[in-house]
């Protein structure tokens, strides 16, 4: 564990002490109702609402009674300002070609959108999904969704077309948006090819598809183009607790819907976006893609509340080469990057002359999805985090002007909930660590009683509900609850003055390079493709923090089974390993102690007890 | 390597060419804008008679400039193609210790409005004069010279954005890629810088 100490690097940036923050985080946590409450007054509420908080555990709601229109307050609020005639969107594909929107041009056609999807029948509660890689149209999609009421869903592309067609259909949406073909690395990747027989299995039952094709011309389906329309039909307003976006989570045997508040996400994610430093002379780089909570929160809703400028990359980050992200920050003017630990890891391999001179208007870096090593911190701050020319520095010696700052988050919260906030409680960092607890969360590590504990690997869990809990969510998120308290599913280690150290998950769930994904899904792929018994296991991976094995019985080549999970879930959960067992094992472990074996590298203990 | 090729903006597609040329493409039409070699070209618009601007023999499409083809003066109006209307602007250094490289009348800058709504500024090259500041409140994409010899430096090009307000702002006209940099750095907060392929 690192005990260095990073006071904030810069004198851009107001340091506090700890005994500041204990006080203001000592201070929201007593009364969270009224913190919160306080924040919410930042929002544009058409009704106020009649209790700040109802419920208990799983089942708060917040802000109950109230009612806002969330298309106002993420679009609409900027109208007045001078925000209206800035870029919202700055778009740019693997070629370098281009497309910019204002805010004002971003607003009209999200406005045409809402009027396309009303004119196909969609009315206020419909959900709507979008399979696509970042793009202003699939951007101005769920925009246009948010300005008619309609909660969407978007799903990262690294899924397959058949998980992508059960989620669609488990959500019962109404409408799907998918781009039928992008650049990948000088290659055009074709959806409508593979993706084909699910979309028409979809329009079969009544989706509308919508494809993000000026030229195309489908039987089936509907062009983007076609939606397009002018109507009198305002923004909608919600009552808060109603449904606004939802993703699918992964939990041991799949993965499962849940779905965000109006009220209390848009909350959350205004008041975590200003704290974490999002303002609207920023212009944002987010290297998660929509279908990731990080993406959801900070590229689409945060920024765009906060009038940011959002820079989307449809594209790979090492094409032509590594240096592409670097290049981007340099012709983009990027002030604040937010990118995943396996992303560090990776560009920390690259030749470090390729970063040099190309990062002078960064002002932050933020990084999430997973534990960052103390030496990938060292890494990016010496070499992405330090100025190219001198700065009054509060950190002489040492390299790095820039803060790098670890965040967690997790689908269920909807936000970061720890972290060093720049804009807010600017603690001193700890390497290796993702800060202390955000104002508003009362977050602790504890042992399996519920103890609290320091210095120790234990639970990381939420005490007390936040204001986005989550108004529909599979039994596994009640049964989190049952001691009292969220239990994340995580562990971490809480140092005595509070930092968070996140170690990885505690149950079988993986974390492949920072996405979640369901073991069972695996297992069920498996068995597709004839296998009669399968078992996924987490494997350590120096990369992307852990990868899948699959371990199974039954008649299927592994290759077959490799191509099962590829089509049945996607190319981010192949397997980096494959394992045909002989004999049908007899399984005298849970699958939660397995995963810890295989965590700890100890795949052949996995394998000797299966055999047993 | 500079990302950005492209930037298509309300209908209209921006592209650099050379060391201050754009090449605006809209619709069928394209308007290019001191490039020296206006190929494919529908329009070419010339600020002034320089090498690195216009060519030495004109070319084989309409000339719109102040000194050849169809000459323009600062203040006038007239419409291009497929609607595009253009204003002729004020292009010229202030001589600030020494001769002045592009004295007052002789050099434009031009500001053109699509049928879109977009309106493009290509300042020419000039220092920052107050026929520059004018334009404030009418500019969505600014074309701002940066080298700092006889036209504007970084810091000055920063500072006509400051008071432009432009939603995107290109450098141009740069002699190294640190001019284009600092220039980024400074105009940054008031606009959304890009770096083009020139």
């Amino acid at each position: 564990m690192s005990v260095e100490r990073i006071v904030p690097p810069s004198m851009r940036f107001k340091a506090i002490s700890l005994q500041e923050y204990r006080k203001a985080y000592a201070a929201s946590i007593d009364d969270l109702q009224g913190f919160w409450s306080q924040q919410a007054k930042g929002l544009v509420w058409k009704r106020e609402w009649a209790a700040a908080v109802a419920g208990l555990g799983p089942s708060t709601r917040w802000f109950v009674g109230g009612e806002l229109s969330p298309y106002e307050n993420v679009i609409l609020r900027h109208k007045e300002t001078n925000v209206w005639s800035k870029t919202a969107i700055l778009y740019v594909n693997e070629n370098g070609e281009g497309h910019t929107l204002t805010y004002s041009d971003l607003d009209s056609l999200a406005e045409r959108v809402s009027c396309g999807l009303r004119g196909l029948g969609l009315s206020k509660g419909d959900w709507v999904a979008v399979y696509s890689p970042p793009n202003v149209e699939s951007f101005a999609f769920m925009l246009g969704a948010l300005r008619a009421g309609l909660p969407f869903e978007p799903i990262f592309t690294g899924f397959s077309p058949a998980e992508m067609a059960r989620r669609v259909l488990r959500r019962g949406a109404k409408a799907l948006f998918v781009t039928p073909s992008y650049l990948r690395r000088g290659r055009l990747v074709d959806f409508m090819g593979s993706g084909k027989t699910q979309l028409e299995k979809l329009a079969e039952a009544g989706i509308k598809v919508i494809v993000n094709d000026p030229a195309g011309a489908y039987e089936s389906f509907t062009g983007f183009a076609d939606i397009l329309e002018n109507c009198s039909a305002g923004a909608e307003s919600l009552e808060s607790s109603s449904p606004l976006f939802g993703l699918h989570s992964a939990y041991a045997d799949g993965f499962k819907p849940i779905t965000h508040p109006a009220g209390g996400f848009l909350v959350q994610t205004y008041a975590t976006s200003r704290w974490v430093g999002l303002r609207p002379r920023d212009t944002v780089f987010c290297t998660v893609w929509p279908g990731w909570i990080t993406s959801v929160t900070y590229q689409f809703f945060g920024s765009l509340m906060l009038g940011s400028t959002i820079l989307l990359y449809d594209g790979a980050p090492d094409w032509p080469s590594w240096s592409r992200w670097i290049d981007m920050i340099d012709s983009y003017a990027v002030t604040v990057f937010l990118t995943t630990s396996s992303a560090l890891r990776m560009l920390s391999k690259q030749d470090s002359t390729i970063f040099a001179g190309k990062n002078d208007t960064l002002r932050e870096i933020i990084v999430t999805a997973e534990p960052l090593e103390p030496e990938v911190w060292r890494w990016a701050y010496t070499t992405i985090g330090t100025l190219p020319y001198p700065v009054v520095d509060s950190n002489p010696g040492k390299g790095g002007s820039i803060p790098v700052l670890s965040m967690f988050i997790q689908s269920e919260v909807g936000t970061f909930f720890t972290g060093n906030l720049v804009n807010y409680t600017f603690t001193h960092i700890e390497p290796g660590s993702s800060g202390p607890p955000f104002p508003g969360f009362h977050v602790d590590v504890v042992d399996d009683l519920g103890n609290s504990i320091r210095g120790k690997p234990g639970r990381l869990v939420l005490r007390k509900p936040w204001v986005s809990v989550p108004v529909e969510a599979p039994e596994e998120f009640y049964e989190a609850w049952r001691n009292g308290y969220y239990d994340t599913g995580d562990l971490a280690l809480m140092n005595p003055e509070g930092y968070v150290y996140p170690l990885g998950r505690r149950d079988e769930v993986m974390k492949v390079s920072g996405y979640r994904l369901s073991p069972g899904a695996l297992e069920e792929a498996a068995r597709l493709a004839g296998a009669d018994w399968a078992l996924a296991l987490p494997l350590r991976n120096p990369d992307r923090l852990e990868a899948p094995v699959l371990i199974y019985h039954g008649d299927a080549e592994e290759e077959e089974v490799i191509r099962a999970v590829r089509e049945a879930v996607g190319p981010i959960a192949t397997p980096v390993k494959v394992i045909q067992v002989s004999g049908k094992p007899v399984v005298n472990a849970s699958r939660v102690d397995l995963a810890s074996l295989t965590r700890k590298g100890e795949l052949e203990s996995v394998l000797r007890l299966l055999s047993s | 390597m500079k990302s950005l090729r492209t930037l298509k903006f309300r209908g209209v597609t921006l592209t650099r060419s050379g060391f201050a040329g754009v090449k605006l493409s809209y619709m069928e039409s394209s308007i290019c804008i001191d490039v020296p070699q206006p190929d494919g070209c529908t329009a070419a618009l010339y600020t002034h008679n320089h090498p690195r601007h216009a060519p030495q023999t004109p070319p084989q499409v309409p000339v719109y400039s102040p000194f050849a083809g169809r000459r323009v003066a600062p203040g006038e109006r007239l419409e291009l193609v497929a609607g595009v209307k253009l204003l002729t602007v004020h292009a010229y250094s202030l001589g600030y210790g020494g001769a002045e490289a592009h004295p007052k009348g002789v050099g434009v800058g031009f500001l053109l409005e699509f049928p879109t709504r977009l309106r493009v500024y290509h300042a020419g090259d000039t220092d920052l004069v107050d026929e520059v500041l004018e334009l404030r409140g009418l500019v969505d994409v600014a074309f701002l010279p940066v080298s700092g010899r006889g036209v504007m430096n970084p810091e000055e090009a920063a500072e006509a954005v400051r008071t432009l307000r432009p939603a995107i702002a290109v450098p141009v006209h740069e002699e190294t890629i640190s001019q284009a940099r600092t220039f980024k750095r400074l105009a940054q907060p008031y606009t959304q810088v890009v770096l083009m392929e020139a």
